[in-house]
């Protein structure tokens, strides 16, 4: 939660921390990148039996975890869209689970400030921790705790 | 009587509102605006707008249209206060065709638009301009939506 704080906290930047940055289609989330544990191929995802929300289930580091798979519009889906063929490995404070990106980019820390994401726009719940800027279009600050969050949330509201 | 300055705003979909001379700031033609995910569908966009990212607001869609139609191809970045004498903070509004700067006095005063659309929202007043009411935006409620 106090990286969330921090994250999602008054003008920060990515100095603070190297990023990873997961593209989802059109979509570009960047995360810390000490939240990214491995990265493994997307076509080894045990696809039956799939956790509540998930795809199905990775084999990483000795141990076996839930993989979730959200659209561009950060919903959960059931099915991996093709072109998912990274599944990012993501430590949430101690629970590990994969998340199906269509591209990973990890980078160096930038001076690249973080912004809050506008009042009128913030809803509660949201991945969504920030804004910032990359490849100069916008993209979203999020955290692999935000995204399992969320993604339990979603299965709760459904 | 002084009159005073407001522009008016074409929003779309046949609505039109004003906003105060002065909270009137910077109009970009064809903007490059980026969608975030998880927002209301009345302000799914940002504008990179000096150094900022300005949450956008289509005022249309709020009151019940279809969002941001294609035709739209003007936004218009505006200014408020959340309270006196601080800094001012900026939003942007989506128009379907750039303002027009209408003068105005305190006898075109007139009651709020009264058309279940939801104005009461989102004005701050309402005044009559050639026969029509053209509700006054509420800039600081539309950007901070728990301020009155």
């Amino acid at each position: 939660m106090a990286n969330e704080r921090r994250t999602a906290g008054r003008s920060q930047s990515l100095r603070e921390f190297a990023h990873a940055v997961l593209k989802l289609e059109h979509l570009a989330l960047v995360l810390p990148r000490s939240d990214v544990r491995t990265l493994e191929a997307a076509a080894d995802l045990e696809a039956a039996d799939p956790p509540p929300n998930g795809v199905g289930w990775i084999e990483a580091e000795r141990g076996r975890f839930p993989v979730y798979c959200f659209s561009p519009e950060l919903e959960p889906l059931a099915r991996p869209p093709a072109g998912r063929r990274i599944c990012v490995v993501l430590d949430a404070g101690g629970e590990i689970f994969g998340f199906l990106a269509s591209e990973v980019v990890l980078l160096e820390k930038s001076e690249q400030p973080v912004h809050t994401v506008p009042r009128a726009m913030a809803a509660p719940g949201s991945p969504v921790l920030g804004v910032t800027v990359y490849a100069d279009a916008v993209a979203c600050v999020s955290s692999a705790r935000a995204i399992l969050s969320h993604a339990r949330l979603s299965l709760e509201a459904a | 009587m002084r009159p005073m300055t407001a522009w008016l705003l074409d929003l779309g979909a046949g609505r039109v509102a004003a906003v105060a001379e002065r909270e009137m700031l910077h109009l970009v033609p064809d903007p490059q605006c980026f969608e975030l995910p998880q927002t209301p569908v009345h302000c799914r966009r940002v504008l990179r707008w000096q150094d900022r990212i300005l949450p956008v607001w289509d005022v249309a869609a709020w009151l019940g249209a279809e969002p941001w139609p294609a035709a739209a191809r003007v936004v218009a970045v505006v200014g408020y206060q959340k309270r006196r004498r601080e800094a001012p903070r900026y939003g942007a509004l989506l128009l379907a065709a750039p303002p027009v700067r209408v003068k105005v006095t305190d006898d075109d005063a007139c009651e709020l638009l009264q058309d279940g659309a939801g104005w009461e929202a989102l004005a701050v007043s309402c005044f009559r301009y050639r026969e029509q009411p053209i509700p006054v935006l509420n800039l600081r409620r539309l950007f901070y939506p728990e301020c009155n």
